[in-house]
């Protein structure tokens, strides 16, 4: 990948954070934002929709569309690990699926709200920053966090400093598992509560 | 090991012990129901009743369950039943996510036996058990137990639990995970005797498997080329831009149709092109199928839910303003009850909001009350057993003056929500005449109130089971002799769709036959109310079609979604793939399966509960004391006669033939319906064969 494409994905990537600040009511303002994302102007108010800029495009999860099947889980464990294990999973969403992300009145026995956590992959990494043993860098091709397997003790630091909970030591190998962007829970979302939309759309959308 | 745990949790709730012991059985019965039901011949006694001390409960999960395989997370239960004649081993079966935190727990079963002195929930996480104090929860809901254990034991743990139903010993109760999946045939009676509220189970161990790559792709091809909808109809309802056909089918959604109460605002599930993964989850919709009136329940579609790993959602989460004084306004569920608001309110049902919106509204009322207290509705055995009593007037002629009198009729005949609370509270705690003998099973409210035959002989095309107390489930209506035959040989209603998932499914008769034919041969599927004599083909069908049921409950798959018989893609000629489950199992196993070895497992485990009921009903002859058919089956559409077009009417003397027919399939002896030493020996089921033999039941 040429730095010239990398240089556009940061531009668009700025562009579109001053867009949406911290939040996505930013985003409700932008209609085609909106329909390239997949979500209604209400959708995008309403709470359950979170967009994460992350080095390969914008990573959208759509609480309404999720349904709780925990597909992503399994699929990102499968592909990325070689055994099932959702508990090493870089999306999670059984922890938000029976009580609601908040643990209180959302969730299947409360009124079905519950939307997937997903990395940041932040601007400014607590995971990276809090490894002791420096074994997460940000890979050169296309900007995302990486642990380097080799380097990596399983000490727990990441896990700890991630302010979302993200990161998570494999019990089995003691090593930490970071979402790599994939984008293999979202291609295989059944009901498309999780998607990847390319900055390259993103950038056009924004024009 | 790939894919199987190797292992088997034991709780002893009498000394409150628990053991890891290895699982001896993977691959002689895969697991699910073939392992549990093992087990349960293994260790329970013949006679033992669900509630005696020496009863125990197996709730198992299958091979593929934690994989990733689509509709992968069902789980199998086995148990002694209560609301047969005598006890018989029976399957019980439950969606949610129990049966993965099993798998994930590095557990392919939980067996439980003995009995606590006090109320107990027990917590697992991995190799950590212990057994916890439940009298703070004990008389609880299951849904307000849940969440009490939840704050216990951490946010992402499954909690199974019994309601009221179970701790009182009704015959009619069930276990439930997951606010609404749950497993019936008295098994929350079982957790009851034993004093156990509630199994708490989250894992954090892998599941491994052999060829993850090949898994992956698999299940791609599965999700992109095979997968339909529930029953696998795999046609939509509406016309999209790819369908040819449109059929009236569970594929409710499209474009234009809308979840009603989103999160955010109505929400147009679209279009579904077969190929695009992505909006799989979006299609079913089945209480929607089942309640039609304008799409009533899209309107109060919050989202849909369901099972585990599955891509088909197929429980609507449902949202009622109008319910929310009786705190029931959200609920999730399929069919059944749901669906069923008239039999418990006698045909009184009012509009709460909507035209139209009563029988949802109260339905749903009714399936979430039914749900937390943990009471079973034996796919529909209640309801109608309930239904028969309101209609002959059995609870005047059958309560004291006082009891009748005492409950509040006033509130049925307004369609007030609250009769509900009123039949089902008083079902769970047993509470009067009422409540003690509907909560019996139909088989023992008609012994102890004294119905007449005719309740199971009449045309409601109810009881295709003579006297036993649990109710067709797709049987002569569906391909005639062929779900007929499916519905004889379990001890509760047939939970086989193998056969069902083939009717109905958006694609013209001629399609379904052609596929059908070339697999099983010629005239194997009749037309609905165009039925013909019985010939081998259909008995093939009907073996078929509880050989792979009992594949999928060991594997365990929804057989509510599998197998893949059809396809939605014009591409493919419509046709399915059966040999996806054997393909999976290689890959997940690194063992070379084909569909023949697990058609064999499928069929072991049918051996095995046919030899097992045998022995429970101290039965020489099966086909006598077991099979039989109530009379509606043949005398249905008296001004018809059988195999003319427009009834679904079945002839006695074919019957018999039928019966000849599937037996010979079997391996059974013809005359007793019972195996023969040399079939069960073909299945490594000696053992059951001497048993037989020193009983004097085994066929000459």
């Amino acid at each position: 990948m040429s730095a010239k494409k990398i240089f556009d994905k940061e531009v668009t990537r700025r562009q579109f954070l001053k867009v949406t600040g911290k939040g996505v009511a930013g985003l409700a303002a932008s209609t085609s934002l909106l329909n390239l994302f997949g979500l209604t102007k209400a959708e995008a108010e309403s709470g359950a929709v979170s967009v994460m800029a992350t080095a390969d495009g914008v990573l959208v999860a759509n609480g309404a569309r999720c349904t709780g099947c925990q597909r992503c889980e399994v699929n990102c464990t499968l592909l990325n690990d070689g055994k099932a294990m959702p508990y090493i999973s870089r999306v999670k969403v059984l922890r938000n699926y029976y009580h609601g992300n908040d643990g209180k009145e959302g969730g299947i026995f409360g009124s079905f709200d519950y939307t997937p956590d997903t990395c940041h992959q932040c601007e400014d990494p607590a995971c990276l920053k809090a490894c002791p043993m420096g074994a997460i860098s940000v890979r050169e091709s296309d900007g995302v966090r990486v642990i380097d397997k080799d380097k990596c003790v399983g000490c727990g630091a990441c896990a700890r400093a991630c302010p979302y909970g993200m990161p998570t030591i494999d019990p089995e190998t003691n090593k930490s598992t970071k979402c790599v962007a994939c984008g293999f829970c979202a291609a295989n979302c059944p009901c498309g509560a999780l998607k990847i939309v390319k900055w390259e759309d993103v950038a056009a959308a924004m024009a | 090991m790939y894919a199987w745990t190797g292992k088997i949790l034991r709780l002893n709730m009498t000394t409150k012990t628990a053991t890891i012991e290895d699982n001896k059985y993977c691959k002689e019965y895969l697991g699910g129901q073939g392992l549990a039901d093992r087990i349960i011949y293994d260790e329970v006694p013949t006679g033992t009743h669900p509630q005696d001390d020496a009863s125990k409960i197996v709730i198992a999960a299958g091979t593929l369950c934690g994989t990733g395989a689509a509709c992968s997370g069902r789980t199998s239960v086995a148990l002694m039943s209560a609301f047969t004649e005598v006890p018989t081993i029976v399957d019980a079966h439950m969606g949610g996510n129990m049966a993965p935190q099993i798998k994930f727990s590095g557990y392919d079963a939980i067996i439980v036996e003995g009995k606590a002195d006090a109320p107990t929930w027990v917590k697992i996480h991995n190799d950590e058990v212990s057994f916890e104090d439940a009298s703070g929860v004990w008389g609880l809901g299951t849904r307000k137990t849940t969440e009490i254990l939840n704050q216990e034991a951490g946010p992402e743990y499954c909690v199974c639990a019994i309601g009221p139903a179970g701790e009182n010993l009704v015959n009619d109760s069930i276990i439930v995970n997951s606010m609404c999946h749950a497993a019936g045939a008295g098994s929350g009676a079982v957790f009851g005797s034993k004093k156990l509220k509630a199994i708490v189970i989250h894992g954090t161990k892998s599941v491994a498997v052999a060829d993850p790559m090949k898994t992956l792709e698999l299940q791609q091809y599965q999700l992109r080329e095979l997968i339909g909808v529930n029953n696998n109809h795999v046609q939509p309802s509406n016309q999209q831009s790819w369908n040819e056909f449109v059929g009236a089918t569970r594929w409710q959604g499209g474009p234009g149709k809308m979840w009603g109460e989103a999160i955010g605002g109505p929400l147009d599930t679209g279009e579904q092109k077969p190929g695009d993964i992505n909006a799989i989850g979006m299609r079913n919709h089945t209480i929607n199928f089942f309640m039609g009136n304008d799409d009533i329940a899209f309107k109060h579609t919050v989202k849909t839910g369901g099972c585990y790993s599955c891509p088909i959602r197929c429980f609507p989460d449902l949202h009622f303003d109008a319910l929310k004084e009786y705190g029931t306004q959200y609920n999730t569920a399929t069919c059944m009850t749901l669906m069923h608001t008239g039999d418990y309110y006698n045909g009184h049902i009012n509009d709460f909001v909507d035209p139209g919106d009563g029988a949802l509204t109260l339905g749903s009322h009714i399936q979430w009350l039914m749900d937390d207290y943990g009471v079973w509705c034996g796919y529909g055995d209640l309801d109608y057993t309930f239904a028969y009593c309101m209609k002959n007037d059995i609870f005047k002629q059958k309560l004291s003056a006082e009891e009748y009198a005492e409950i509040p009729w006033a509130l049925q005949e307004a369609g007030d929500p609250q009769w509900a609370n009123e039949m089902v509270s008083r079902i769970a705690t047993k509470k009067g005449e009422f409540g003690r003998v509907l909560g019996l099973g139909s088989l023992w409210t008609a012994k102890e109130w004294g119905f007449p035959d005719s309740f199971w002989n009449e045309a409601t095309g109810t009881y295709f089971n003579f006297k036993k107390g649990y109710i067709r489930h797709h049987s002569s209506e569906s391909f005639g002799q062929v779900g007929g035959l499916v519905n004889i040989v379990f001890n509760r209603d047939s939970m086989c769709h193998t056969h069902q998932n083939c009717l109905g499914n958006g694609l013209p008769y001629d399609i379904v036959k052609g596929v059908l034919e070339e697999k099983f041969g010629e005239g194997c599927a009749d037309k609905t109310a165009c039925y013909t004599p019985m010939n081998p083909a259909k008995a093939k069908f009907a073996k078929w079609s509880i050989v792979r049921n009992n594949v999928h409950d060991s594997l365990a798959l929804c057989n509510w979604v599998w197998p893949m018989t059809f396809s939605p893609m014009k591409e493919r000629g419509y046709k399915g793939d059966t040999a996806l489950e054997a393909k999976l199992l290689t890959a997940v196993t690194g063992e070379e399966w084909t569909e023949e070895s697990v058609d064999f497992v499928g069929e072991r485990i049918m051996q095995l509960q046919r030899a097992m009921t045998a022995l429970e009903l101290n039965s020489k002859n099966l086909r006598a004391d077991h099979d039989g058919v109530s009379d509606w089956v043949f005398d249905r559409d008296p001004d018809k006669a059988a195999f003319t077009e427009g009834t679904t009417k079945l002839d006695r003397a074919d019957w018999e033939t039928a019966l000849d027919l599937y037996y010979e399939e079997w391996g059974w002896d013809k005359a007793t319906g019972i195996p023969t030493r040399a079939t069960l020996e073909k299945f490594n089921l000696a053992d059951l064969a001497d048993k037989l033999e020193a009983a004097g039941l085994l066929p000459a």
